[in-house]
C-alpha cells in the first residue's frame, strides 16, 4: 500500500442548494475530506485541465469528481468526456450525481467510463441514504 | 274468431256501407282531439321489417308527427302476434303487420279496424288480398314482390339476345303458380317463349338445369328452395345464364335480378297510413304498392364470366360498381350517404370511426352523431346553406363515439341533386381528431384540400352507380347506360388523382412477368408527361423504361386475390409523395389511383416536429422543475433538523414566559405541520413529474418496428402477473391471437398496463374473468382485453385516456393517472387506436386495434426513397 494521499472531493453542481446538500449529506455520513465546488462544468475544466488562472490541482492529491450533468456553460456529460479522454485525468473517479434518471442518458454516462451514476431522488430521505452510501464509499477508497 | 267470420261473411255484402262508417270513422279519428294510434307487430327475426319501419317512421315524422307509433317487433310465435292484433283492434286507429306470415295470418281471420301489410311476397299469392289493384276488405298495405314483366325487361337490358327462358320453381309452393303465369304472360308480351319446371328437391332443380338448351335463360323463382340453393344451380347451369327473382341468388352467383327497396317501401306504407287517418281516405282505394323505381343488382363477377355475351354497356356499368366497391371498402376516409338527414349508407371506416355497427345506424336520424343538438342543428344549417350557394359543404364539427368519447371530424357533403336534397346527400367524413389535440390549424389547409378531392371522387362515383341502377323503364335503362359510360368518361377525365387501368401479362408457364396499361386518364399524362398514346395498349416496362416493371410483385397480388393495397412513396424526379392505392375490379385486372400527398406529408412532417418539440420541452420542464424540488425537499428535513436543535438548545435555558411555551407550541405542533404539508406536497409535485417524464419518453423512444407474435408476448405477459393473478383468483382465457406489426418492447408495455388495470380495478364481489381475443380487419388487426371488473361509468369514459386522469381518486388503490394514456400514446405511435366499452358493474372490455401490415414510423418521410423510376402511376 501506498502512503497516504488525501482525496479531496470536487463537487460541480450549479444549483448551490444541491451543493450544499450534498456537502452536508455527505458530513453527516462522517466524511471530514476536503470539499472543493465549482459552479458549472467550465470552471470544473478550468480547474482539472489548468487552463483557467484560478486554482489548479496539487499533484500530492489525489480527487473525485461529482458531476451534475444539466450545467451552463459546459454539461456534466461534456467533462465526463474530457476526463476520460485525457490521459492525466482518465484514472480519476467520477460519479454522476443528477436528477436525470433517462435510461438513455444513464447509458452514454457508463459509456463514456464514469464510475457511479446516482440520481438525485427528491425524497430526501433516500438522498440522504444515498449520500451516506456514497460516503461509506468514499471512505473506503480514501483508506 | 266469431267476429272475424261474420265481418268476412258481411263484407261483400256490406261493402258501401261499411265503406261509408270507415269514412266516418276516419274523419272522426282525424277530427278527434286524441291523436290517432297505429300498433306495429311482427313474429320473428328478419332485417326487413326494420328497414319498412324506418321508412314508416320518416314519412310519418314528416307528414303526420302527431300519429303516434306503438312498435312490438319480433313477436315470439303466431299466438302472440295474434294476440297482438286482438289487442290493437281494441285499441288503435290502424294496424301495421309486417312480414307475410302476420299477412297471411291477417287474411285468415280478418281484421276489425285498418290493417297495412308491408315486408310481404306477393299478397295475392299469400290469399291476403283478391288483387292488387283493389285489395278490399280491412287490408292494404306494401309488397316487395314485383312485376315479372319489368323483371323480364331488366333482363333483356342485360343479355338483349334472351329468346327463351326456362323458370325455376318450387313445387307446392303457394307462390309457385301465381310466378309461373305472371312470367308466362310477360313473355308473350315482349315476344318470347319458356317454359317452367317445378321442382320438389335441389336434385330436380340440377337436372333441369343441366338439361336445359344453351340457348335456354335460367330464371330463378323466389321460393326457398331454389333463393336458398342458387349458388348450387348456378353451377349446374355451367355456361347457361342465369338470372334471379331474389337478390340471394344474384348474391350466389345470378348474372342480374332486380329487387325493390325496403326503406322506399316504408316510406309509401307511410304515406298510405297518412292518407287514411289524416286525408281521410278509405282504406278500400287505397291499392297495394310496390316499388316502382326497383333497383337492378348485377354480379359483376359473373358478368366478367360471359362478358361476349353481356353488351359493353352493362359489363362498364358493372366494372365501376365494382370499383367504387372496392374503394369504398378501402377508402381512408368516412363514405356515406344521408337523406333528409336519415342516414342510408355508410362505410365500415365510419363503423369503426363510430363505434356502432351497420344496424344500428342505418336509418336511424344523423342527430345520434353528435355530441348535441346544437352541433347536430349547427352542421344542418350550416352544411345545406353552403350547398344551395356552392353546391358542396364542409364543416368541421365533433362526433360522439358509442362510447362516449368524442371525435373531432371534418365533414363534407354533397347532394346527388342540387335542386333535390331529398334524392340523398352523400357525404365523407375525416376523423382528424389526433391532428386536432396535436396542432389544430397547421394541417387544415391541406387536410381540405385532401378532403375536397376525395369527396369529389366519391360523389361522383356514387352519382353514376345510383342514376344507372334506377330502373324506371325499359329504354331509361337503355339512357342510363349510355349516360353512365358518358359519366365515367367525364369523372375519369376530371379527376385530379391519376388513374390507370392494368392488367396482368403471363408468360407461357402462367408465370406473371408484367402488365399492361389498358387506360390512363388526363391527370396521369398532365403528371408524368407521358401521353396517353405513349401509354395505353403498352407494357409498363416499355412505358417507364425499367428492366422490371414498377411494383409487379404488390400488383400481381392485388390483381390475383383482390385484395385492395395501399402504400405511400416518394418520388424523387418530381420531389412529390404519393399515395397509391390499389384496387382489382376482376381477376388478372388492376386499377391504381394515385394522389399526390406532398402537401400533407409536409403539414404531417410539421406537426411530428411540433410533436417533437414539445415532447422536448415538456422533458425538459419536468426536468428542470425536479431540481427546485430536491431543495425543497431537502431544506425543509434541515429545517426540521434545526427545529430539533432549538428544542435541544431551550430545554437547556428555557425561555420566559410566555414566550417560552409559544414558541414550544411552535416547535412541537406547528411546525412538524407545516414540514408536513410541504413534504407530501412535493411528493406530489414530484409523481407528476415523474409521469409527465415517463410520458414524454415513451414518445420519444425510437421504435424498432416488426412482426410481433402478439400470442406470445400475451402469454407473456399473463406469465409475468402470474403471482397477482393467483392471488387475486383470476382467470384469464386467451384465444388464437393475429399477429400485428409494432415495437415490441412498447407493446409489451401497452398489454400489460391493461392487464395490469384488469387486475387492479377488479370487483372484491365476484371472481375476476379475463378474456383476451383478436380478429384480423384487412389491413388492421383489433384485440381486446374483456373484465369482470368493477366497470366505469360512463361520465368517465371520454376522459379515461387523458393523462393523470383518475376514476376516483380518493381510492387508495388509484393509479398515476398515466397507465391508460401510455396505451393510448403506444398505440398511436403505431397508427392505431384504442377505445373501451363499459358497463358498471359488470367490467370493461378494452380493444386496441394495431395494423396489420409493415409500417413505418414517420410516415412515408423516411421511407427510402423509390429505387425505380416511373412509378407515378
Amino acid at each position: 500500500m501506498q502512503g497516504y494521499r488525501e482525496l479531496v472531493i470536487l463537487i460541480v453542481e450549479d444549483d448551490d442548494g444541491h451543493a450544499e446538500l450534498i456537502r452536508e449529506g455527505l458530513m453527516d455520513a462522517g466524511l471530514c475530506n476536503r470539499i472543493l465546488r465549482f459552479a458549472d462544468g467550465e470552471a470544473a475544466w478550468n480547474f482539472l485541465s489548468g487552463s483557467g488562472d484560478g486554482a489548479q490541482m496539487e499533484s500530492t492529491v489525489r480527487y473525485l469528481l461529482l458531476l451534475d450533468i444539466n450545467m451552463p456553460k459546459m454539461d456534466g456529460v461534456e467533462v465526463l468526456q474530457r476526463v476520460k479522454a485525457d490521459p492525466r485525468l482518465k484514472e480519476m473517479p467520477v460519479i454522476m450525481l443528477t436528477t436525470t434518471d433517462d435510461p438513455r442518458e444513464v447509458e452514454e454516462c457508463y459509456r463514456l467510463g464514469c464510475n457511479i451514476y446516482i440520481t438525485k431522488p427528491v425524497d430526501f430521505a433516500v438522498f440522504a441514504e444515498s449520500l451516506k452510501r456514497l460516503g461509506l464509499f468514499l471512505q473506503v477508497v480514501t483508506v | 274468431m266469431a267476429k272475424s267470420a261474420i265481418f268476412r261473411h258481411l263484407l261483400p255484402a256490406l261493402g258501401g256501407a261499411l265503406l261509408l262508417v270507415l269514412l266516418t270513422a276516419a274523419l272522426l279519428s282525424a277530427a278527434s282531439p286524441e291523436p290517432p294510434e297505429v300498433g306495429v307487430a311482427w313474429q320473428g327475426r328478419s332485417t326487413m321489417p326494420e328497414r319498412i319501419l324506418s321508412g314508416l317512421q320518416k314519412a310519418l315524422s314528416e307528414h303526420a308527427p302527431q300519429i303516434k307509433l306503438e312498435v312490438r317487433g319480433e313477436l315470439t310465435d303466431l299466438a302472440a302476434l295474434e294476440s297482438t292484433i286482438g289487442e290493437f283492434e281494441a285499441s288503435k286507429q290502424a294496424m301495421v303487420i309486417l312480414r307475410s306470415n302476420g299477412a297471411q295470418l291477417l287474411g285468415r281471420r280478418g281484421v276489425a279496424i285498418p290493417a297495412f301489410i308491408g315486408a310481404t311476397s306477393n299478397p295475392v299469392e299469400l290469399g291476403v288480398v283478391a288483387s292488387l289493384n283493389s285489395p278490399g276488405g280491412n287490408i292494404s298495405g306494401v309488397t316487395y314482390s314485383l312485376p315479372a314483366r319489368l323483371k323480364l325487361e331488366a333482363f333483356l337490358q342485360v343479355y338483349p339476345a334472351m329468346a327463351s327462358y326456362l323458370l325455376l320453381l318450387e313445387a307446392g309452393h303457394p307462390g309457385s303458380p301465381i310466378d309461373e303465369r305472371d312470367t308466362v304472360e310477360a313473355a308473350s308480351g315482349l315476344g318470347f317463349s319458356g317454359r317452367t319446371v317445378a321442382c320438389a328437391t335441389l336434385a330436380d332443380a340440377r337436372a333441369a338445369v343441366s338439361r336445359a338448351t344453351v340457348d335456354e335463360v335460367i330464371i330463378l323463382g323466389q321460393q326457398a328452395l331454389i333463393m336458398d340453393n342458387a349458388a348450387a344451380i348456378v353451377e349446374a347451369a355451367g355456361e347457361r345464364l342465369v338470372f334471379s327473382y331474389s337478390e340471394q341468388g344474384v348474391e350466389q352467383g345470378a348474372l342480374a335480378g332486380i329487387v325493390a327497396d325496403d326503406h322506399k317501401l316504408g316510406r309509401m306504407l307511410g304515406m298510405m297510413v297518412v292518407d287514411l287517418l289524416v286525408n281521410g281516405r278509405p282504406l278500400a282505394t287505397l291499392s297495394i304498392q310496390t316499388d316502382p323505381e326497383p333497383q337492378l343488382r348485377i354480379n359483376p363477377a359473373t358478368v366478367e364470366r360471359h362478358r361476349e355475351k353481356i353488351p359493353f354497356a352493362v359489363r362498364s356499368l358493372a366494372r365501376a360498381e365494382q370499383l367504387l366497391a372496392a374503394i369504398l371498402r378501402s377508402a381512408p376516409t368516412g363514405i356515406g350517404m344521408v337523406e333528409k338527414r336519415v342516414i342510408v349508407e355508410v362505410n365500415d371506416y365510419i363503423l369503426a370511426l363510430t363505434g356502432y355497427n351497420r344496424e344500428e345506424l342505418i336509418g336511424k336520424n344523423a342527430r345520434m352523431l353528435y355530441p348535441s343538438q346544437a352541433e347536430s342543428d349547427y352542421v344542418g344549417t350550416e352544411k345545406y346553406r353552403q350547398i344551395s350557394e356552392k353546391g358542396t359543404g364542409t364543416v368541421e364539427t365533433r362526433w360522439q363515439h358509442k362510447d362516449g368519447s368524442i371525435r373531432h371530424v371534418i365533414l363534407s357533403s354533397t347532394p346527388l341533386d342540387r335542386n333535390d336534397l331529398s334524392a340523398g346527400v352523400t357525404f365523407t367524413v375525416l376523423d382528424i381528431t389526433a391532428s386536432k389535440q396535436a396542432e389544430a390549424e397547421l394541417a387544415s389547409r391541406t387536410r381540405w384540400f385532401m378532403f375536397g378531392l376525395t369527396a369529389c371522387i366519391v360523389l361522383l362515383l356514387a352519382l353514376l352507380v345510383r342514376l344507372v341502377v334506377s330502373l324506371r323503364q325499359r329504354n331509361r335503362v337503355a339512357a342510363a347506360l349510355r349516360a353512365s359510360e358518358e359519366k365515367l368518361a367525364t369523372l375519369f377525365a376530371s379527376m385530379t388523382e391519376m388513374v390507370v387501368l392494368h392488367e396482368l401479362v403471363r408468360d407461357q408457364a402462367g408465370k406473371v412477368t408484367d402488365y399492361r396499361i389498358t387506360e390512363v386518364n388526363e391527370a396521369f399524362s398532365r403528371v408524368t408527361g407521358i401521353a396517353r398514346e405513349e401509354a395505353v395498349g403498352r407494357l409498363a416496362s416499355a412505358v417507364y423504361g425499367t428492366a422490371e416493371p414498377p411494383y409487379l410483385l404488390e400488383f400481381a397480388r392485388v390483381a390475383e386475390s383482390g385484395e385492395p393495397y395501399e402504400y405511400t412513396t416518394y418520388f424523387e424526379p418530381l420531389d412529390k409523395y404519393f399515395a397509391i392505392s390499389v384496387v382489382s375490379p376482376g381477376r388478372d385486372r388492376f386499377a391504381t389511383v394515385t394522389n399526390d400527398i406532398s402537401e400533407q406529408m409536409k403539414a404531417q412532417e410539421m406537426i411530428a416536429a411540433k410533436n417533437k418539440e414539445l415532447e422536448n420541452y415538456l422533458y425538459v420542464a419536468s426536468h428542470d422543475l425536479r431540481s427546485p424540488l430536491v431543495n425543497i425537499q431537502g431544506f425543509s428535513k434541515r429545517l426540521q433538523k434545526q427545529a430539533t436543535a432549538i428544542t435541544t438548545l431551550l430545554a437547556d435555558q428555557p425561555l420566559p414566559e410566555p414566550q417560552g411555551s409559544d414558541l414550544q407550541r411552535i416547535i412541537d405542533r406547528e411546525l412538524p405541520r407545516t414540514l408536513a404539508f410541504i413534504q407530501t406536497n412535493v411528493a406530489k409535485m414530484d409523481a407528476l413529474l415523474t409521469g409527465l417524464l415517463t410520458i414524454s419518453r415513451t414518445g420519444r423512444t425510437r421504435m424498432t418496428i416488426r412482426a410481433v407474435a402478439v400470442g406470445q408476448l400475451l402469454k407473456s405477459i399473463v406469465d409475468a402477473h402470474a403471482f397477482q393473478l393467483t392471488e387475486s383468483g383470476a382467470t384469464v382465457e386467451c384465444a388464437e391471437l393475429p399477429p400485428c406489426y409494432g415495437d415490441e418492447t412498447l407493446l409489451n408495455q401497452l398489454f400489460s398496463n391493461l392487464l395490469g388495470n384488469a387486475i387492479k380495478y377488479r370487483d372484491e364481489q365476484r371472481p375476476l374473468a379475463i378474456r383476451i381475443s383478436g380478429q384480423s380487419r384487412g389491413r388492421k388487426v383489433v384485440y381486446s382485453i374483456e373484465d369482470s371488473g368493477r366497470g366505469i361509468d360512463a361520465r368517465h369514459l371520454p376522459r379515461v385516456w387523458d393523462v393523470f386522469y383518475r376514476v376516483d381518486a380518493t381510492l387508495p388503490d388509484s393509479g398515476d393517472g398515466l397507465g391508460l394514456n401510455i396505451v393510448k400514446r403506444i398505440a398511436e405511435k403505431h397508427h392505431g387506436r384504442v377505445w373501451v366499452e363499459s358497463q358498471p358493474g359488470l367490467g370493461s372490455t378494452f380493444y386496441v386495434e394495431l395494423l396489420a401490415q409493415d409500417f413505418s414510423e414517420r410516415l412515408a418521410t423516411e421511407e427510402k426513397s423509390a429505387e425505380l423510376t416511373g412509378e407515378a402511376t
